[in-house]
């Protein structure tokens, strides 16, 4: 997954999602579930940090 | 003197946000006085001037050219000014707007590119058009970047202003790389936290009152120093749609503490600063686009923004924190900070759960990065003592590049580890004995800061080398003197497990000069240790003396010469040049320690011809 603003369009004739750089083609579920994989390398995420030592 | 933690909130009525005009004329021809765009753009800034106000705290309204032509914009920022004490300041940005097309026949937005003719002639226009609107000039203005020369104009011909958004940090080929290549300004090599910019080059601090242009800049964003320096760039500020941008929050909870975390790492930098710590928020309307934007809908816009002006409010509640104005920061700025007093942050990870640590620094000679997850090593460093001069704009011969330059950058000069040939741009340390070599960059390691006089102190904690037959533990201290220009490394042999061997250190640089990823020509660069000279012509070739006490590179290109020096008296420096599949140049300083030695090299900068 490249890490820059993704740019993806929605061909109805197909009923799928497609990013116009690279090969990626997919339903609304699988842009999301990547979505989510992008969110794995954040492993702090969901933490409050107060220690900054 | 007492820890102060200030913000600045900044507010600009961006008549067309960017974006917008695409999403509000969605399949109609472009019409940038477009009613419904104009509306909405309005409404962003009022929404933002009350989340604000409703949280106590005050802004500065930086108004923009197209918004003077706005009856409604200008008594809004009379009004709030009036009431809450917001500062009416001037931005440089949200030029776009019917007038500005008419006139300048462009649609080019960005003063900062335009040529100095015609960012004078800009200058004139929007500033007239502020003094017509509201009988004063500002006190502050700002723009993406501002060279010296604008600067420079704006100062002598509006002395008023002492306050300027200047750059933006590390906003270079990485930020390009994100925008799918289609943004063409570069802006790498500046401080992170307010400076006083120099009269030669505003990503070089003044180092005196001569040198002084006369206003505090602060950056456009107050990025994370780790995660924008490693990652792209664009998605890690305190700057709550960028995080969004970003995807750090919780889909189902709408949560993002990563937000407030990074607003706390820059209270945290007081420790490093005598007790001062700054932040900055800057959001343009764009960014909360009522149709929402491709990566979250409006309310989620929405949230985070009222999120963060909770989260200020509620330090300010605490006694945590100062909101002030442009102009009321620039005035304490100068009561707080020296000219040669550097800017420091020891930045931890607090987005990817490692425990890597960087520390930078930036004074009027240098901006460094090191490393403490490659042993302390440099990863970037700006020679600021050069003050290059280097205008940006159309006839300029540069038109879009902004940058400062490096010598030293690991993303884009390869760094330590490289996959073909030679090494790319570090600064490091190996460790040798009988045949064995081992790099510092490979011994992951933690810091801790002191102050000692003028001196500031990176301790870092020991690490232990081993080779077949023995080990080594070696503690790395680094003292950045203030004023003068050198980085101190000292290698303290604290043991080694045979007592009566010792080892050898070589101290190398690695460097090159640039400002992207792409390979400058060397050639007119000169290396000289001892009686031994080097000019540059890729020829592969290296130049060693005994008993010499440094190893030099100067560089016209950018004005400068760096060196590793020594004082160990029966040291070796040695040269390198490079060739053309790996184009950069090393110096070199070697001795031999044992157990209880402490071999010490400085990294010196000069401003050279």
């Amino acid at each position: 997954m490249r890490d820059l603003d993704i740019d993806m369009f929605y061909d109805k004739s197909r009923e799928e999602y497609y990013c116009i750089r690279c090969q990626f083609t997919g339903s609304e579920e699988d842009v999301l579930r990547k979505n989510e994989e992008i969110r794995e390398k954040y492993r702090r995420m969901r933490d409050r940090i107060t220690d900054f030592d | 003197m007492n820890d102060k933690f200030v913000i600045n909130i900044i507010h600009r009525p961006e008549m067309v946000p960017e974006y917008a005009e695409k999403v509000t004329g969605q399949g109609k021809t472009e019409d940038i006085g477009r009613k419904s765009l104009l509306t909405e753009s309005l409404d962003i800034f009022k929404f933002q001037q009350e989340t604000a106000h409703r949280n106590g705290l005050k802004t500065t309204i930086q108004m923009t050219y197209a918004s003077l032509f706005n009856d409604e914009a200008i008594e809004i920022a009379k009004h709030d000014h009036d009431s809450y004490g917001d500062e009416i300041s001037l931005s440089l940005l949200g030029l776009p707007c019917n007038e500005f097309r008419d006139k300048y026949k462009t649609k080019d937005f960005c003063i900062w590119m335009f040529r100095l003719d015609d960012k004078k002639s800009i200058v004139d226009d929007v500033f007239g058009k502020f003094h017509d609107a509201f009988g004063f000039y500002p006190e502050s203005t700002g723009s993406y970047y501002m060279d010296a020369d604008l600067i420079n104009y704006i100062k002598e011909k509006y002395p008023s202003v002492k306050c300027a958004i200047a750059t933006c940090w590390e906003e270079g080929p990485k930020a390009y790389h994100t925008c799918n290549n289609s943004w063409y300004t570069f802006m790498d090599g500046g401080p992170w936290n307010p400076w006083i910019p120099s009269r030669q080059n505003t990503h070089a601090p003044a180092a005196n009152a001569e040198e002084d242009s006369g206003i505090v800049a602060i950056p456009h964003l107050s990025r994370d120093l780790l995660a924008c320096y490693d990652g792209n760039g664009s998605n890690f500020g305190t700057h709550p749609q960028n995080v969004l941008r970003g995807m750090i929050y919780d889909t189902k909870t709408w949560e993002y503490p990563y937000l407030y975390n990074l607003v706390d790492q820059y209270r945290h930098l007081a420790k490093y600063n005598s007790g001062y710590a700054y932040n900055m928020m800057f959001v343009g309307p764009g960014w909360l686009n009522k149709m929402g934007r491709w990566e979250a809908p409006y309310e989620l816009l929405k949230k985070s923004y009222e999120d963060g002006m909770a989260y200020y409010a509620s330090l300010k509640q605490q006694g945590e924190l100062v909101d002030m104005t442009m102009s009321e920061f620039a005035d304490y700025y100068r009561s707080r900070k020296t000219y040669t007093e550097p800017e420091c942050a020891l930045w931890k990870d607090i987005l990817y759960g490692s425990d890597k640590q960087l520390f930078w620094y930036s004074d009027p000679f240098m901006r460094a990065c090191v490393n403490m997850d490659q042993g302390g090593a440099i990863v970037d460093l700006r020679p600021y003592v050069a003050k290059l001069y280097r205008p940006v704009g159309i006839g300029t011969g540069n038109p879009t590049d902004a940058s400062y330059p490096f010598l030293i950058q690991e993303k884009y000069r390869a760094g330590y580890f490289t996959h073909y040939a030679g090494e790319g741009t570090i600064r490091s340390c190996k460790v040798c004995f009988k045949g064995e070599e081992v790099d510092m960059c490979l011994e992951r390691t933690h810091a801790s800061f002191s102050l000692d006089g003028c001196t500031r102190v990176l301790t870092l904690d020991p690490v232990v080398v081993e080779f077949a037959e023995l080990s080594v533990t070696i503690q790395t201290v680094m003292r950045f003197a203030e004023g003068t220009s050198r980085i101190q490394t000292e290698r303290h042999i604290l043991s080694i497990s045979n007592p009566e061997c010792e080892v050898e250190i070589n101290e190398y640089m690695v460097g090159c000069y640039g400002t992207t990823e792409y390979a400058e020509n060397m050639e007119g660069i000169t290396l000289s240790c001892g009686d031994r000279t080097i000019s540059y012509e890729y020829l592969c070739r290296e130049e060693c003396v005994n008993g010499a006490t440094e190893a030099k590179c100067t560089i016209p290109q950018i004005g400068t010469a760096v060196s590793l020096e020594t004082d160990t008296e029966d040291a070796v420096a040695y040269i390198r040049e490079g060739y053309a599949f790996s184009p950069m140049f090393t110096l070199g300083i070697t001795g031999n320690v044992k157990e209880g030695e402490v071999f010490t090299t400085w990294l010196k900068l000069e401003k050279a011809d």
